[in-house]
């Protein structure tokens, strides 16, 4: 149904209807830009590269084939671009202040907050071809399939490269000693 | 070592994507495998541990910086959209008739061009190759102007002989039926004009023997030719044309070149 609504929404996009973009908006906005924001490790960077997303997603409205799923699509993009910043990024990635302490707040415990911070940083810890299979499942939800076609890539390799990514992780969070 | 399968039913168990089948087997696998039960475990826990990343809202001012940055049409007042229109945006949204659309449009631009370019002014040497009689010679003898014309009535040769010429090209029309093979032989000054080319209207197979000063053209039955010479300069002598059946001489005719109000 959700899904049925987004081609319709598209459809009054193209048609310039304005009001149909803002609930497009209101219903992607919060998703691509954790997914950036996880990604790029940057709050400001994600900002911005959300509203790249945005933009480019809306110029190429009509090359969207509503044959597939408009997320799936919209998805695609986001993690082009995301995976583009990265690449060119020449800095280290290091984790943001903000990127824990604005959301979990003083009021949350020291060491579950210390705690959440590592398991960020393991996540960023990882290269982004496994870090975006992490994102895509375990922050967003995503099925195999699905993440195969945001992904374009075979759904045997999505699930090898989420095992490993996996497995990793868990190396890591071990080094770390947040795991046992 | 835990093998590769178990490895993976590991993972598909701690992404809820196991058949009922898969589970009971990997249970009964860890049941006996504590270094599987211990990998299992582990990444249980860091995928458990992953839940506790919460989700981040983006800045308040993101969806309105994001719409400033679009350029949205101007809204017309509603309109009831016509069937027309309907279907023009279903071909907008759906690739396969977008495509199939343009395809076709691609097809039809290409036949229409190939029409208007392909459209001949007169028609050419080809295509005057391939009709005969009257409407061969039209297109063509338009631009000429008659020399000479000579009537062939034998007992085995009957048709006509003629001339014609147009600035530095002149042209012999030689149009026989016969029920033997007929071999015409056509003389001309070489200081006068070149052969420079051979057209047949109608006819079976022809053998052309060209010279200097003459061509002989050999053909069984009726036959109709055109000859064309290429001048050398305003003024040139007349064509001596013999005609055989077999190898007997049955007819010999001069025809003039230069166009008929010119000799008088």
């Amino acid at each position: 149904m959700k899904e049925q609504d987004d081609k319709d929404l598209v459809r009054k996009c193209l048609r310039g209807e304005k009001k149909a973009f803002e609930i497009i908006l209101d219903r992607y906005e919060k998703p691509i830009y954790n997914l950036v924001v996880r990604m790029v490790n940057d709050r400001e960077d994600a900002s911005d590269l959300t509203q790249s997303v945005f933009v480019k997603a809306y110029e190429k409205l009509n090359t969207y084939d509503t044959r597939f799923k408009f997320f799936s699509w919209l998805y695609k993009i986001a993690v082009n671009t995301a995976l583009n910043f990265i690449g060119h990024r020449k800095n280290q990635e290091r984790l943001s202040d903000d990127l824990v302490s604005e959301d979990t707040g003083l009021e949350m415990e020291f060491e579950e907050s210390e705690r959440c911070q590592k398991l960020e940083e393991a996540v960023l810890a990882l290269r982004p071809d496994y870090r975006i299979v992490i994102v895509l499942r375990h922050f967003q939800d995503l099925s195999y399939d699905e993440m195969s076609k945001i992904l374009e890539i075979p759904t045997k390799t999505v699930k090898s490269r989420l095992f490993t990514a996996r497995q990793m992780l868990k190396v890591i969070l071990t080094k770390s000693g947040l795991q046992g | 070592m835990i093998e590769k399968k178990y490895f993976e039913l590991v993972n598909k168990e701690i992404d809820g994507t196991n058949s009922k089948t898969e589970s009971a087997k990997l249970k009964a696998y860890l049941s006996r495998n504590p270094e599987g039960r211990q990998l299992y475990e582990g990444l249980l826990k860091t995928a458990n541990a992953l839940k506790c990343v919460e989700e981040v809202e983006p800045p308040k001012h993101l969806k309105q910086h994001i719409l400033n940055s679009l350029e949205f049409p101007q809204q017309s007042p509603k309109r009831k959209w016509s069937i027309l229109h309907q279907v023009i945006e279903r071909f907008r949204l759906r690739s396969t008739p977008r495509y199939a659309v343009v395809f076709v449009s691609g097809i039809c631009v290409g036949i229409l061009l190939f029409v208007l370019f392909s459209q001949p002014r007169g028609l050419g040497d080809q295509e005057t190759a391939q009709v005969s009689g009257t409407l061969a010679l039209v297109p063509q003898l338009l631009y000429f102007q008659a020399s000479d014309s000579v009537a062939v009535n034998l007992s085995e040769i009957n048709g006509k002989l003629r001339t014609f010429s147009s600035g530095d090209i002149v042209l012999a029309e030689l149009d026989l039926q016969s029920g033997v093979s007929v071999r015409a032989e056509i003389r001309f000054q070489p200081t006068d004009m070149t052969f420079s080319g051979l057209k047949q209207l109608s006819g079976g197979e022809e053998k052309l023997d060209v010279g200097q000063d003459r061509i002989i053209l050999t053909h069984s039955g009726a036959g109709h030719y055109f000859v064309s010479f290429a001048s050398h300069g305003a003024t040139h002598g007349p064509l001596e044309v013999k005609i055989y059946a077999g190898n007997r001489l049955v007819c010999q005719k001069t025809l003039q070149t230069r166009e008929i109000d010119s000799q008088r």
